[in-house]
């Protein structure tokens, strides 16, 4: 079992801008109405890196600068993590190289690494911290939750206490269709922490044996959600912390996220402060 | 949680590259000094270049219930993983600490994208505009892709992960299983990486004019640009414990990640981040600078790498350090540079043996560091390696062969 302590939620999802109106949304599911994400979306890159980053990119930042000043986030380990990385990128990419000449952008290319909303995100924030970036198909959220748990918990780690977790997938261009079924762009960005101060939950971390059943939501709008990217598996354990505000610090519950056969198991105890 | 921080051993490894198929050839090559980079000549690519092209990829057919796998890049993987008996080591490894034990961490930074690249090439693509369903885009194209190959060719249960961070892909897994190891979430893992030729690369690198037209020469003062190669490269990382009659054993000392934070595809000119990633490799391993014999360059022949990478030892390294670049062999193969050069320096450490920079013919007269211009043989007990990626991503990997 691996701990760590959740500090704070970013999130860029369909009807949704903020951990506040996720909280909404996870709360009153009757209110919440899928609408697809802006098609404007800010970031804190300067104007001339925003321009020419990718809509992924702009998607992953969109949720990690939600979650705190740009001095807390400094310091962060940093891990990001998608299902699919930049296929509009690649399409682009690869329609110029079907055409004569092969006349490919070298902005594009750059765009094209798994690691570019990584990258664009150290030259926003100027941290230089480690950064990974990092797939497990459609399992990435939980095997980058469990990169980020671990690196918090490793005993390399002496100087970071807090690690910025951003998991985040595009709806992929139609070229894909026949290969892979995400019908909403959906990002999500963690920060967790050694350190339980102002924190909203607990989160206990174990990998399964396949035997617990995987983790829904009652609400069949916020399913439909969950379905719709591969990222918005997450969307369980937010409804824990969501919904908990009537809840006594004792608290908790297990959610079963998917990890390979095995399953992923996180015991959530959220915390009150006051 | 009672945490147990144990040296880690490289106890198996196998490298396949340009340069030779397996850790006997390219041993051999290093200390022969025969490139492995030849005229481009990769499917309708004409891009005057040259380029590290490995023989007998496209032979390799993958097993029967895995087919769907086959492309350029998993045909590269299962053709290392033949050679070293490394599959023997797997399947031992396996058997000694469990299916569920047996952790997975590979790099790479384009998988198997040059199927579907191929794809946009056809007429039927063009006129539908669409991937035929049999595209198998989950077990080709997806970054995951080789290490889902991997973990279904030998059965494995244990964790699993692809990093990609583009050149740094394959150094940094070393310390993503280092930690899950430690924190005991894993006995031992399948660490390295695969990258393998595509036209997204040869195109992308023609694009931003860092590709040299003349077979690449590191560290030359008229060096101008990479020769894109491709490779393999597995190790079998245990605890040295469960080791102990390892021959001539070589451990993970430390490692350093850091990012530049200055430019998407250029390195911060005076190695900030390459400084920081040694920086921290070199205190983790609780050694001092002197105490490395070799670096191992990330070393890619572009004019900017080389030179800022110099600057970044300068601050490094108080008194001078033999280095080189082992691409001129290899070419630049990406996402599996990490894993490839972890190999080639174990190889320096257990054969006590210093590679030249090949194809270098003046080093550059401005680096503080002194270049290898011959290779030297002599004891080699630590070494340093460097891999810089785009995004400003760096690994810095220092292995050796005692443990304080």
């Amino acid at each position: 079992m691996l701990t760590a302590y959740l500090k704070s939620v970013g999130i860029t999802a369909p009807g949704i801008k903020s951990w506040s109106e996720a909280r909404t949304a996870l709360q009153c599911p009757d209110q919440y109405i899928l609408s697809p994400v802006d098609k404007k979306l800010e970031t804190l890159l300067p104007a001339n890196e925003h321009r020419r980053a990718t809509r992924v990119t702009q998607l992953a930042l969109s949720a990690a600068q939600q979650t705190g000043t740009q001095e807390e986030l400094n310091q962060c380990l940093q891990i990001f993590s998608s299902c699919n990385g930049d296929l509009t990128t690649f399409n682009q990419i690869s329609l110029a190289l079907a055409m004569d000449g092969r006349p490919v952008s070298p902005t594009r290319f750059h765009n094209s690494v798994h690691n570019a909303p990584s990258g664009y995100w150290s030259i926003a924030t100027q941290s230089q911290t480690a950064s990974t970036s990092i797939t497990a198909y459609t399992d990435s959220l939980t095997a980058s939750l469990l990169e980020a748990i671990v690196q918090l918990n490793a005993s390399d780690n002496k100087q970071h206490r807090d690690c910025l977790l951003v998991c985040y997938d595009e709806v992929p261009p139609q070229a894909f269709d026949s290969q892979f079924n995400a019908t909403e762009e959906f990002a999500c960005a963690l920060t967790l922490s050694q350190n339980s101060n102002n924190a909203l939950a607990k989160l206990e971390i174990s990998v399964g044996d396949g035997s617990k059943a995987l983790s829904t939501l009652s609400s069949d709008i916020l399913e439909q959600l969950r379905l719709s990217n591969p990222q918005a598996i997450i969307l369980p354990v937010l409804n824990v912390i969501a919904n908990s505000e009537d809840k006594t610090n004792l608290y908790s519950e297990t959610i079963t996220l998917p990890y390979f056969e095995q399953g992923m198991n996180i015991i959530i105890r959220p915390l009150k402060h006051d | 949680m009672t945490i147990s921080s144990s040296p880690l051993i490289l106890s198996h490894f196998t490298v396949t590259t340009a340069a030779g198929c397996g850790n006997q050839e390219n041993l051999d090559a290093l200390k022969n000094g025969s490139t492995g980079l030849r005229k481009n000549n990769f499917l309708d690519a004409e891009l005057d270049t040259w380029i590290g092209r490995v023989e007998g990829i496209e032979e390799q057919n993958l097993p029967n219930d895995l087919t769907n796998y086959q492309c350029r890049n998993n045909q590269l993987a299962y053709l290392a993983l033949q050679q070293d008996d490394f599959s023997l080591a797997i399947n031992n490894a396996k058997q000694n600490y469990g299916a569920h034990r047996v952790g997975i961490f590979l790099g790479t930074s384009t998988s198997g994208i040059l199927s579907t690249e191929l794809i946009y090439q056809t007429e039927l693509f063009q006129s539908t505009g669409i991937l035929p369903g049999s595209s198998h885009f989950r077990e080709q194209h997806n970054s995951f892709s080789v290490a889902e190959f991997v973990r279904n060719l030998y059965q494995l249960k244990g964790p699993a992960q692809v990093v990609s961070t583009a050149c740094s892909s394959s150094a940094k897994v070393f310390a993503s299983a280092a930690r899950y190891i430690e924190l005991g979430l894993c006995d031992a893992a399948i660490v390295g990486g695969v990258d393998s030729l595509c036209l997204t690369t040869l195109y992308g690198f023609n694009s931003l004019e860092l590709v040299a037209p003349d077979i690449c020469r590191p560290a030359d003062k008229n060096r101008n640009g990479l020769s894109i190669g491709e490779g393999a490269a597995f190790i079998l990382l245990e605890k040295a414990e469960r080791q102990p009659d390892q021959q001539s054993p070589v451990y993970l000392r430390g490692y350093g990640e850091s990012s530049d934070a200055y430019h998407m595809s250029s390195p911060h000119p005076e190695g900030r981040g390459a400084f920081q990633a040694m920086q921290q490799a070199i205190e983790r391993s609780e050694i001092n600078s002197s105490d490395i014999d070799y670096v191992n360059l990330h070393g890619t022949a572009t004019p900017v790498n080389d030179q800022m990478e110099d600057k970044a030892l300068a601050q490094v390294f108080s008194l001078p350090v033999a280095c080189s670049s082992t691409k001129g062999w290899t070419g630049h193969t990406l996402g599996a540079a990490g894993g490839v050069e972890a190999i080639y320096s174990t190889l320096c450490i257990q054969h006590n043996f210093m590679p030249q920079s090949l194809n270098t013919l003046t080093p550059d007269p401005t680096f503080t560091q002194p270049i290898l211009e011959k290779t030297l043989s002599s004891s080699v007990h630590t070494v340093a390696s460097n891999s810089f990626g785009f995004g400003g991503n760096n690994c810095c990997l220092i292995l050796g062969d005692n443990i304080c």
